[in-house]
């Protein structure tokens, strides 16, 4: 299990990996506000042996909104693993549009969609 | 109940399996055919679901294991390979044999399934990561039939429903298991972190569910938290899949009460993207909107599903039972005949009429009844496809087989007795026939080798090809074989197409020198014997170096045939029609004093076959005989009996097993009046008679391999 941010300039990111269930979500909520007390950007670097479940999609979104309301960033990094997004997935997150209050079209989720979407239009075209 | 469930398992397992087999080779050839890999997956998820169900746990463990691999192949973690194929092949195979045992018997095939199962988690661990996109539509339903419906369900849980112990995940991977679902978290209630309780829940969700289960089956899914949720169940309206337009984004909106009708107006007259709109105007959340467009694209795309499976609609019938209909309608074409012979010798205008109605209807119910028998021959063209990608790996060589005609219809019964002779055949044509791929290349042919086999409805018949692009039967070969055996008078001269037909002959396929012969002729003579019984015909044609072709040509079907009733003294007989190509008369001064049974007819010589001394018929023969002309593999052969009645319809019925070494007679029917016929076989005939030549002409002199000039009895 890692957890652990990592400053640079005003650009903090936070490392996850292992447990991201409801058993640690209080302890991920402290590091979040923490993060967004220090840094005017942050980042999330999910590792691909991470286990999420509901708790921690819910609380990127939280996480999100209050970023963007205090004028902030906050992201998921790097490549998505394969396990978050089948959760991601189940849970119902993937979205074409953001929320009302994403209003610099950062949603965390829509990004990701869109990800996926350029990986499926790529792979389309690989096999055509 | 449980052993109902599983017999039904069993049954719908095999047409399962079968299915993935055939899906697995077809991926052989195109491995990112998604189509393909969603069809195995469904596959082994149907496996895996029915056999737990019907209590065959292993079976739904195992079957688990080769599922998981193909989740990993759908999302493109996993690489399709040749490996891959032929461990789900034999996968496929070790599900079958585990169906088809139970109890005790199951656990001698668990060591085989560890070995698979961990050959399996090898493959998956070992299978390279790439760049891979999530399927948004992670299960696909279930074979779609008439009570398909699309549901739309919103629910939501109490706050504090994570610290009972509930994970909304397993509900949506259930209701994802029901059947083609789409699920939209609705995310607006999540506060700012200063006012979230990181373990409550603020979600609800908009679910989008095609399933043909039913609404109790999702009900079901959220019995175990009934108390704490709010749930919603509502079909979309089937009108609106039967709807040729789709249904615009604002109406489904408002019919799910997110918007009313003057947001609508009012956002419509901006002629902007109405979603966007909503959105940024927050008359509709972005989850809200994201749901109803999920909606419209899943009601979309079951409408084109409705339209592709228009066709498929069906019954399931046991086998059983149309053969027991096919028996009922035999005696009452029996009990037809004779109530038509009996009305004959009345006077009545009245029952005529009836009697003729009633035999009209009684052909039109054969007939029908006859066509629900013919079954599509392509299942069994599926198993060859698997034996000559067996066959070819094993001997290391380079064949396709391409298939046509996989819809043709033929009896049931034909279709199963036709599956020895085909695989004969073809391993035939793997095995000897084509080359290895050294060789080809050295002929400059395509090193990978092709059997076609096919099927095509010619008349009332069917005609079956198997072909090959190997070397070709080598003629000197056959020639140096049969005369060694025998079969063939050292140097006589012989056309080629008998010298073809030498392979078939019995002696011919006692040892196997294949080195010498291409093979052909190994257990040829059983194909012979396999396609006469279905009173087909073989016909061989080769070209040296090209390949060679076996021609099958097969009656639709063997349950009732068109005969030609005939009598000798007060026995009947039936020929088969098919087979008869003229009758004459054979008067007794035609016969007197002649050395041979043969008959002049327009300046053609027939031989003829006396039946009265074929089945020993007491009595004296008629002044005026008939013979009855048949066409034997392209040979005619008269056959000479007393009198001939007329055309009759034939029900056939087995003798048993008693009579099952009587030469000649292919089986009995009852006929009008109740007695009974003996169907004879024309080709079992022609031996016999071809045989009797022979010890009687002894060896000194060729047999003549037409049957020309049959010896008097």
């Amino acid at each position: 299990m890692k957890t652990h941010g990592v400053a640079a300039g005003e650009m903090l990111t936070l490392q996850w990996s292992g447990d991201l269930t409801i058993r640690r979500i209080a302890e991920l909520k402290a590091q979040v506000e923490q993060a967004l007390t220090t840094a005017k950007n942050i980042s999330i670097e999910i590792a691909p042996d991470a286990e999420s479940d509901m708790t921690v999609l819910q609380l990127l979104c939280a996480a999100h909104r209050t970023a963007a309301r205090q004028e902030k960033t906050l992201q998921l990094c790097g490549e998505i693993p394969e396990k978050f997004k089948r959760v991601m997935n189940l849970a119902g997150f993937s979205r074409h549009i953001g929320c009302a209050r994403d209003k610099t079209g950062c949603c965390m989720w829509k990004l990701v969609h869109q990800q996926l979407d350029e990986q499926t239009s790529a792979r389309g075209a690989a096999t055509n | 109940m449980i052993e109902t469930l599983a017999a039904t398992f069993r049954e719908e397992a095999f047409e399962i399996l079968n299915e993935l087999e055939t899906s697995l080779l077809e991926l052989n050839a195109a491995p990112e055919n998604m189509e393909l890999i969603d069809r195995i997956f469904r596959a082994l998820h149907t496996i895996k679901g029915s056999g737990g169900m019907a209590g065959l746990t292993d079976v739904a463990a195992f079957a688990h294991e080769v599922e998981t691999i193909f989740v990993g192949v759908r999302s493109g973690e996993i690489v399709v390979t040749t490996e891959l194929i032929n461990l789900t092949l034999q996968s496929g195979d070790q599900l079958k044999k585990m169906i088809e045992t139970t109890g005790s018997t199951l656990k001698k095939h668990l060591g085989k399934v560890d070995g698979l199962v961990s050959a399996l988690r090898h493959l998956s661990g070992a299978a390279a990561s790439r760049d891979s996109a999530v399927t948004v539509q992670e299960e696909l339903p279930p074979e779609s039939d008439d009570d398909l419906a699309t549901y739309r369900i919103r629910f939501q849980l109490t706050p504090d429903i994570f610290a009972h112990g509930v994970n909304p995940l397993y509900l949506l991977r259930e209701l994802k298991e029901l059947g083609d679902c789409q699920v939209v978290a609705q995310v607006e209630a999540i506060p700012d972190l200063e006012a979230f309780d990181a373990e409550s829940c603020y979600l609800w969700w908009d679910v989008i569910l095609t399933t043909n289960q039913g609404r109790n089956a999702i009900e079901d899914v959220f019995i175990f938290v009934s108390d704490s949720c709010q749930l919603q169940i509502e079909v979309v309206e089937a009108e609106w899949i039967e709807r040729s337009d789709d249904k615009r984004l604002g109406e489904i909106l408002m019919e799910r009460g997110d918007i009313s009708s003057e947001d609508l107006v009012a956002v419509l007259a901006e002629h902007k993207r109405i979603g966007e709109i909503l959105v940024a105007k927050q008359l509709a959340s972005a989850g809200e909107v994201a749901a109803a467009l999920l909606e419209q694209g899943q009601v979309k795309s079951q409408r084109e599903a409705r339209q592709n499976r228009e066709a498929l609609n069906s019954v399931r019938v046991k086998s059983e039972k149309l053969d027991a209909l096919v028996n009922l309608i035999g005696e009452l074409v029996t009990v037809q005949a004779r109530l038509s012979q009996l009305v004959g010798s009345t006077e009545s205008a009245d029952l005529m009429t009836v009697s003729e109605e009633l035999e009209r209807l009684t052909w039109d119910l054969r007939d029908q009844v006859l066509t629900i028998r013919m079954l599509p021959i392509g299942a069994t063209f599926n198993k060859f496809k698997r034996l000559v990608h067996d066959l070819s790996q094993e001997l290391g060589k380079n064949v396709q087989i391409v298939t046509d005609g996989a819809e043709t219809e033929l009896d049931k019964t034909v279709i199963e007795r036709l599956n020895d002779p085909l695989l004969h055949l073809i391993r035939n044509a793997v095995d000897d026939g084509i080359e290895a791929p050294e060789v080809r290349r050295q002929k400059n042919k395509p090193e990978v080798g092709t059997v076609w086999l096919s099927a095509a409805h010619v008349g009332a018949s069917v005609l079956i090809v198997v072909r090959d692009d190997g070397q070709g039967i080598d003629r000197a070969a056959v020639r140096r074989k049969a005369e060694s055996v025998g079969l063939l008078t050292i140097g006589a001269e012989i056309s080629d197409r008998d010298l073809l037909r030498l392979t078939l002959a019995p002696g011919f396929s006692t040892a196997r020198e294949i080195t010498e012969v291409s093979g052909r002729g190994v257990g040829m003579d059983v194909v012979k014997r396999a396609i006469d019984a279905l009173r087909g015909e073989l016909e061989i044609t080769s070209k040296a170096g090209e390949g060679t072709t076996f021609t099958i040509k097969l009656p639709l079907t063997l349950a009732i045939i068109d005969g030609l009733l005939v009598q000798i003294g007060v026995e009947n007989y039936i020929l088969p029609l098919s087979a008869v190509v003229e009758c004459l008369e054979l008067r007794s001064s035609q016969t007197a004093g002649a050395l041979r049974n043969i008959v002049n007819v327009r300046d053609k010589i027939i031989p003829y076959v006396r039946l009265r001394d074929e089945f020993s018929v007491a009595g004296e023969p008629p002044e005026i005989e008939q013979v009855v002309i048949a066409d034997i593999g392209g040979e005619q052969l008269g056959f000479v009996v007393d009198t001939v009645v007329g055309e009759h319809q034939t029900v056939i019925k087995n003798l048993g097993s008693l009579y099952h070494d009587v030469k000649g007679i292919s089986g009995a029917t009852i006929l009008g009046d109740g007695r009974v016929a003996l169907i004879l076989d024309p080709p079992a005939l022609q031996q016999l008679a071809l045989t009797r030549e022979r010890v009687v002409i002894g060896s000194s002199s060729s047999p003549s391999l037409d049957g020309r000039g049959l010896g008097g009895g």
